[in-house]
């Protein structure tokens, strides 16, 4: 499914807000996520400008450039579950099916791993997203449940599935 | 059970929700953590939108020993769904009062609310937990691992899920 390409991955940057809004509003991304079809520009201009310290926001770029894929990293604000974060992805259209979702996931999981020392990473896929779930899957999440009619997606109300992945980081030595 | 009035909460209540959420019994279970601040709970009450929901269940002397809180999702697409937080101070445990409050939840969500979808979580070894929310109607979904600390060790916890009754008869 994936081609060995190369995409940089760096963060986003609030110049990417066009881009993204597009990406995240096209008619084959918007119904597997949470996002509505008509939403103003703002709306992604200020996630971008205004970044807490617990969000990551990761851009896939290719080679030409432009930006096809955008994934992070949306830490738990509470205490006692501050060793978690949700995970969210989104790969333009056009760019599907070609390694942009493998390569922000690999960069993604480095990130929460290695570097942020997440215990849980958990996210949630509707039902029927084959080729989402498969990704996850790819990268060691593994299904935890199925909450019933969770969300609305074009007039019905879908299932959606709990995945997690987790990592117990090593501990220095002393 | 009808022993405990259920109201809405007030600012004038933050001192018995304090008291109620101080004790390791009760906070464990909530997420919450040792030795809340009191003015951080004052403070909560002006924080609210208005579609936050605090219910508090009166002692029979009118002291608040029970809260419930029901926190609608601003996502549209999760339509008409809430996360669910309740506690009940540790010396009134086990005696009806939430069984009151969930009764009061219940009735305002189904009936006055219209909420499709109320989401909550709870440790595996929170038996009374489960049988109460069981009792209303909420079904386990998931198991999430290693999803929350408590007394020091990471701990799994069910998820569970109560759908309005008239959604899902027509599912």
């Amino acid at each position: 499914m994936s081609q060995a390409r190369s995409y940089l991955i760096r963060a986003a940057e609030p110049s990417d807000a066009a881009a993204l809004h597009r990406i995240k509003t096209a008619p084959g991304v918007y119904p597997d996520t949470l996002q509505l079809p008509y939403q103003p520009l703002s709306v992604t201009e200020k996630q971008l400008r205004e970044q807490p310290a617990t969000v990551h926001n990761l851009v896939a770029c290719a080679p030409a450039g432009e930006v096809v894929g955008w994934g992070g990293l949306v830490g738990n604000d509470r205490p006692r579950t501050r060793h978690a974060a949700s995970l969210f992805l989104v790969v333009d259209e056009a760019w599907q099916g070609k390694g942009v979702g493998s390569a922000l996931m690999a960069a993604i999981i480095d990130l929460a791993d290695n570097w942020l020392g997440l215990i849980r990473v958990e996210l949630k896929v509707v039902h029927d997203n084959q080729r989402a779930i498969a990704l996850y899957e790819k990268f060691g999440f593994e299904h935890e449940g199925r909450m019933r009619q969770e969300q609305l997606r074009a007039g019905k109300l879908e299932d959606v599935l709990a995945m997690s992945r987790l990592n117990w980081p090593g501990r220095a030595q002393p | 059970m009808n022993a405990y009035t259920v109201r809405h909460s007030e600012p004038a209540d933050a001192e018995a929700i304090h008291r109620i959420v101080s004790d390791e019994r009760a906070f464990a279970n909530m997420l919450g953590l040792p030795c809340p601040s009191l003015q951080q709970r004052k403070d909560s009450f002006a924080k609210h939108g208005p579609d936050f929901v605090q219910l508090v269940a009166l002692a029979p002397g009118g002291e608040p020993v029970g809260v419930l809180a029901l926190i609608p999702s601003p996502r549209p697409r999760l339509a008409a769904s809430a996360e669910l937080g309740i506690g009940v101070r540790h010396d009134w445990q086990g005696r009806g009062v939430g069984g009151a409050l969930m009764a009061a939840m219940t009735d305002l969500a189904d009936n006055w609310l219209g909420l499709r979808r109320i989401e909550l979580t709870v440790f595996p070894d929170n038996l009374a937990g489960q049988a109460l929310y069981r009792r209303f109607g909420f079904v386990e979904e998931a198991r999430l691992r290693a999803y929350a600390l408590r007394r020091g060790a990471y701990h799994d916890v069910l998820a569970m899920a109560r759908l309005h009754p008239g959604w899902r008869a027509s599912a």
